[in-house]
């Protein structure tokens, strides 16, 4: 018996100790779908895609433009945004199911330093994706476009697909983190476009708006880069070697074809040639030809596909001055460590002499 | 009664657990390279391979009842496996309160792991040996999901040579490992509760821990390369970049799986503390009050992982319980012995 | 001690019937169902008693009454009567001297009749038991859908003929000893020689001699001296009413006690893993048998973890679940007055009543219950938005997972309602540190020298083939013994 009262005696410290609970109730958290970020005159505007729904007998209930809603919070920092977001709804803010970071481009001079600082320290996942944003953020997340509602799923799902297509490269907080902070390289980081609805044809202009990923911003540990096309974004993820799947058009005085590369493979070697880094790229892949006009030969449309691929290379490689975007400095340190720590002080200068030379080899599935 | 006996791969599951659990408490704040941390296990590896050989040997001698240290001698094992018990609580409590701040305050975290430890040392070493083998399937499992349903792509440029800079990193790391290997004193007070093959379970146990461990920070230094330090917990930080449709995020299943070893290894500790007590019960509620008692004052006072007097108290034990004091009593068994044989 | 201080009150047959009757009268205090009927056999005085109900008058007057009137003999000595009756005049199918009252009482209710004879100082007990029993019947708790119909009996002589039916080998072994101080009931330990352990035979009948209560109304009365020390929260016994589960356990080289009175046969060693076998497995293929225990092994834990992991995840660790069910149970719980652990606990509080109500109550009204409580539950505590309807589903899985392995039930019960509060207040850490004690606890129960985890853990591979798997390897050949198991000591 003794035994017994010592044993509730314990568990009773215990549970006092524990100010009876540390956490609320699941429907006083403030889920977050997505989060924009818009300058303001002091610090920043926050647009909080959030979830508003409320059970009913029509079924399930998700994230879709009957129950998100995005509230707005300001704050000198994005910590102080949320802190007035909690204070404004009476609710704990919940960022673990954030599925987006939007940052507007107008953001881009002041770098990513310290947006990526906030969402180290909170409870994002590390997986999450950011992305910069032509104009306003908070419009972007709670805009009506022809596919329904801007919603989380709907913006991570076009920049994914993006990415999936080779047309931007992937910008994790992790991936960013790592790139940014650690190792002092460069990143592409995409942009999330709205445009109109175009001409229907008959004279009067679509209202619904369209979006899509159509260029990329360079950000370097110092700060902002240039803007990128999506074709040089593809060249950048070519000599990165991290591209997995390219779409891309072929023309020739005999007709065009629309090109589907998949299954791409990228071997990268590094060696000093008279005194400069120069890194062997082997690109392979297999093609499929998903629509073509004229009569173009399959041997027409490889070598054609083989060189639209160096020239995005070629595209791509125009921003080699953009800091160390193709992880050049890591190769260094792996394979030719000498060399790297006897140049240790002009590496900046050395990694935008680097000079690339690419192989292509597809063939057709 | 039969007297209770566990087999050498239950033994080197326990000892692995015990490992393990010290690794997922192991902060980082800043990773340079995973290349010094996997070579400094390494040589550690190597270094503990020799150090168990006079454990070993104890242990064989103790199953064969030949061997038994004095009570003096004991309770100085049960200090030291008690101050570990309670650096495993009070660090596991700083984990979580870093971690999952709103579940439970590490006070009372650490209160509640004493008293589960206490109850399932009570309930028996063979108890513990048997949950191990269940822990060491979950902790299996845990991983092959993670790795799975992981987001990270394994970048090979991560994993780079080792050179001159990396030797602070080489033989920091070695002087933490070789002060973490208390597994080694773990083996001589054990050896008596083996059925047999102590030998099996000390290499096997190394063998474990090497592949294990070793496996864990490449996958690390692979995929989340210096990230690691910001989220500050190694193995933890493997499921921080998982994800899957099921399960959202496998942080809080990773931290209910740790939850579940430090209980367990807890327990172990405060079961071979508690062995000098005649009864398991008194001796099980001393140990793990003890062991609270030092988690929450070490707590308080801001323990941390690589804390001087720590590595130092810890390495001394190992060298100390696990290589002098089972060679010393084996050479006065000797003398002893000998001078029987002399009498007789 | 006990021994001799019976053998000084006992009290010896005395030569005269009368006395004799009366002396058993006056043990039995006169009770009314001790009838007494007077003969006399070639000119002695007899008196028969028996006890109303206990024996069959039809073959009583048969094999006793009957002899006893043709028994005629000039000048009969007493000591004449006494040898005829207890010779091969009578056709019982066992006879035996009687010289204590006491003695004689104790085979009265045992069924037996009692003569005594005028002039002799002992008495003469017949084998005639006629009581009524119920008949064999179908197993209620274990049902299947391919193995026997017939459940074990009330009637421990009936329970022994069904399992000889099934075990037609002299190896059978049944060892009949009595327990109860007042009662004083017959247990019967049930093996087969040469395959359970000799060891395991005496450590049950020593536990069993250990018996101390008054009576022994059901196998609760002697599990607890079976199963010895405390403070285990899984059973190292098991029981079964059913002959084949008890022949296939006792071919595995365990033991089963039956009590005579009681439907149930307890066996030991229990193994954790049995909970999850049954008759049908052995009937079914081998790869639907074991997809079925996994299924069942999943019920186990889903009916003991599932509402605890939901609250702690949806109070402590949102980021766990999927958008979607999170969503959902954010929207659910926006109409719900109370906090997700009590709502949890009420709806558990709940089953658990009518589970109860559907047991106790009778069976016609028992499915009424259940009508009740789907309507109750189901239909008016969601629309009044007293309980959420995802929690309701997450109580519908785990109370339908529960049914699923019976013999857990009082562990899974248990183990529900203490996840709940330790997943509701600490989250997953509290279910954590409950899990790994209630391992350990599993993991250190030992049955019989016998871990109760084999051959899970300490892990055996052989035994493999017929525990979590079931592979058609385990129908063939001699089947293994649970000695043979991993860190069995026996």
């Amino acid at each position: 018996m003794k035994k017994a009262y010592f044993l509730a005696a314990f568990f009773l410290l215990a549970f006092l100790l524990s100010g009876c609970k540390g956490s609320g109730e699941v429907q006083r958290r403030l889920v977050v779908h997505a989060i924009g970020v818009d300058p303001a005159d002091e610090g920043f505007i926050v647009s909080y895609q959030v979830f508003a729904g409320r059970a009913d007998e029509s079924g399930p209930t998700d994230a879709d433009e009957s129950t998100v809603v995005t509230l707005l919070a300001a704050g000198r920092t994005l910590g102080e945004a949320e802190e007035n977001l909690r204070l404004k709804t009476g609710k704990e803010v919940f960022l673990g199911d954030c599925e987006l970071i939007l940052i507007s481009d107008k953001l881009r001079e002041i770098g990513l330093m310290g947006f990526l600082d906030y969402l180290k320290s909170s409870d994002v996942y590390s997986g999450v994706s950011v992305a910069y944003c032509r104009g306003s953020a908070s419009e972007t997340v709670s805009a009506k476009l022809k596919q329904g509602s801007a919603t989380a799923i709907l913006l991570r799902g076009v920049l994914e697909e993006a990415i999936m297509c080779g047309r931007a490269l992937s910008s994790r907080v992790i991936e960013l983190t790592n790139a940014l902070e650690f190792d002092g390289e460069s990143a592409a980081v995409p942009v999330l476009e709205m445009t109109l609805g175009r001409d229907n044809g008959d004279g009067s202009t679509l209202t619904e708006t369209d979006i899509g990923v159509y260029h990329s911003i360079i950000m370097t540990p110092n700060g902002c880069g240039p803007e990128t096309d999506s074709d040089s974004a593809a060249g950048i993820s070519l000599l990165k070697g991290s591209t997995r799947a390219l779409e891309f058009l072929v023309e020739s005085k005999n007709g065009s074809a629309d090109i589907r590369l998949d299954k791409v493979r990228s071997s990268r070697k590094i060696r000093i040639e008279n005194g400069l880094p120069e890194i062997s790229i082997n690109i392979s892949g297999r093609y499929t030809v998903r629509a073509s006009t004229g009569d173009m030969t399959d041997d027409e449309i490889k070598k054609l596909s083989e060189k639209a691929l160096l020239e995005l290379c070629s595209s791509g490689y125009e921003y080699i001055s953009s800091g160390d975007l193709f992880e050049i400095k890591k190769m260094m340190i792996k394979y030719e460590g000498d060399y790297f720590r006897s140049k240790k002080d002009s590496i900046g200068e050395i990694i935008q002499k680097t000079t690339f030379n690419v192989r292509a080899s597809l063939f057709k599935y | 009664m039969n007297p209770p006996k566990i087999s050498a791969a239950q033994l080197a599951i326990l000892l692995f657990l015990a490992r393990l659990m010290h690794t997922m408490i192991f902060r980082v704040t800043d990773f340079d390279s995973g290349t010094p941390i996997m070579l400094g296990l390494a040589a550690s590896t190597l270094i503990e391979a020799l150090l168990m050989i006079p454990a070993a040997a104890y242990a064989s001698k103790s199953i064969r009842g030949e061997a038994a240290l004095p009570k003096p001698v004991r309770l100085l094992y049960s200090l030291y496996f008690t101050v570990i018990a309670g650096g495993t609580a009070a660090l596991f409590a700083e984990f979580l309160h870093r971690e999952f701040s709103g579940t439970v305050p590490p006070t009372a975290a650490i209160i509640l792991i004493a008293l589960a430890a206490g109850y399932c040392a009570y309930a028996g070493i063979e108890g513990i040996a048997r949950a191990g083998a269940v822990v060491f399937i979950l902790f299996a499992a845990l991983f092959l999901s993670m790795v799975a349903v992981s987001e990270g792509k394994f970048n090979w440029l991560n994993l780079r040579p080792m050179t001159r800079d990396g030797l602070p990193h080489f033989s920091k790391y070695l002087f933490e490992s070789l002060s973490s290997s208390w597994q080694i004193p773990m083996l001589v007070l054990l050896g008596s509760k083996l059925r047999r093959n102590p030998a099996g379970a000390a290499y096997g146990f190394l063998a474990l821990k090497f592949l294990a461990i070793e496996t864990l920070l490449l996958l690390i230094t692979l995929v989340l390369w210096r990230y690691v330090g910001v989220l500050g917990y190694p193995i933890y930080a493997l499921g921080a970049f998982a994800k899957s449709d099921f399960i959202q995020r496998f942080d809080p299943i990773n931290m209910l799986v740790w939850a579940i070893n430090c209980t367990l290894v807890s327990a172990l500790y405060i079961c071979i503390s508690s062995e000098p007590v005649k009864s398991r019960s008194k001796g099980a509620v001393i140990f793990s009050a003890l062991a609270a008692a030092f988690a929450l004052y070490e707590y308080k006072r801001g323990l941390r992982y690589d804390e001087t007097w720590f590595l130092v108290f810890k390495l001394l034990g190992v060298l100390i319980l696990g290589t002098v004091v089972p060679l010393c009593a084996m050479a006065i068994n000797k003398f002893k012995s000998g001078k029987g044989a002399l009498t007789a | 001690m006990a021994e001799n201080d019976l053998n000084k009150c006992r009290i010896p047959v005395p030569p005269r019937a009368e006395a004799a009757v009366s002396a058993v009268k006056k043990l039995f205090g006169d009770s009314a169902d001790l009838n007494a009927a007077r003969a006399e056999v070639s000119g002695i005085k007899c008196a028969v008693l028996t006890l109303e109900g206990m024996v069959s008058t039809a073959d009583l007057t048969k094999i006793l009454f009957e002899p006893m009137r043709s028994y005629n003999q000039k000048n009969a000595e007493p000591a004449d009567v006494f040898k005829y009756l207890g010779g091969a005049a009578i056709c019982s199918t066992e006879t035996a001297a009687v010289n204590y009252i006491d003695e004689a009482a104790e085979r009265l209710c045992s069924g037996y009749a009692v003569v005594f004879i005028h002039g002799m100082s002992r008495g003469l007990a017949f084998s005639a038991q006629g009581f009524k029993a119920r008949s064999v019947g179908e197993s209620d708790s274990e049902p299947n859908i391919k193995g026997t119909r017939e459940a074990l009996n009330d009637s421990l002589r009936t329970s022994m003929s069904i399992i000889r039916r099934r075990i037609k080998s002299p190896r059978l072994r049944f060892e009949l000893i009595r327990a109860g101080k007042i009662a004083n009931i017959e247990l019967c330990i049930v093996y087969l020689e040469g395959k359970t352990p000799k060891g395991l035979v005496d450590e049950t009948r020593k536990s069993l001699e250990k018996i101390d209560s008054d009576l022994v109304l059901t196998s609760g009365g002697i599990i607890p001296y079976m199963t010895g020390s405390s403070g285990t929260f899984f059973s190292g016994v098991s029981t079964t009413e059913r002959p084949d589960v008890l022949c296939s356990k006792i071919n595995e080289g365990r033991i089963a006690v039956l009590i005579d009175g009681v439907p149930f046969a307890v066996t030991a060693p229990a193994l954790f893993i049995e909970n999850f076998q049954v008759v049908d497995d052995y009937a079914e293929r081998s790869y639907f048998a074991t997809f079925q225990r996994f299924i069942r092994f999943a019920a186990f834990f889903i009916s003991a973890l599932l509402p605890g992991l939901y609250v702690a995840a949806a109070v402590f660790h949102p980021e766990v679940l999927s958008r979607s069910l999170l969503l959902n149970l954010i929207a659910s719980e926006e109409r719900t007055p109370y906090p997700l652990v009590a709502e949890m606990i009420i709806v558990i509080v709940m089953f658990e009543i009518l589970r109860e109500a559907g047991i106790r109550l009778p069976r016609a009204v028992g499915g009424a219950v259940s009508i009740v409580g789907g309507l109750v539950i189901g239909d008016a505590a969601v629309s009044s938005g007293i309980i959420s309807a995802p929690l309701l589903i997450i109580i519908g899985i785990t109370a339908t997972s529960a049914f699923v392995v019976p013999g857990l039930n009082s562990q899974i019960t248990i183990l529900r309602v203490l996840n709940v509060a330790a997943g509701g207040f600490f989250g997953f850490f509290g279910i954590a540190l409950l899990g790994t004690a209630a391992l350990v606890n599993a993991c250190a129960t030992d049955s019989y020298a016998v871990p109760y985890t084999a051959p899970l853990t300490p892990f055996t591979l052989r035994a493999m083939k017929d525990a979590v798997l079931r592979l058609r390897k385990a129908e063939r050949g001699t089947k293994d013994t649970v000695e043979s198991l991993r860190g069995s000591l026996r």
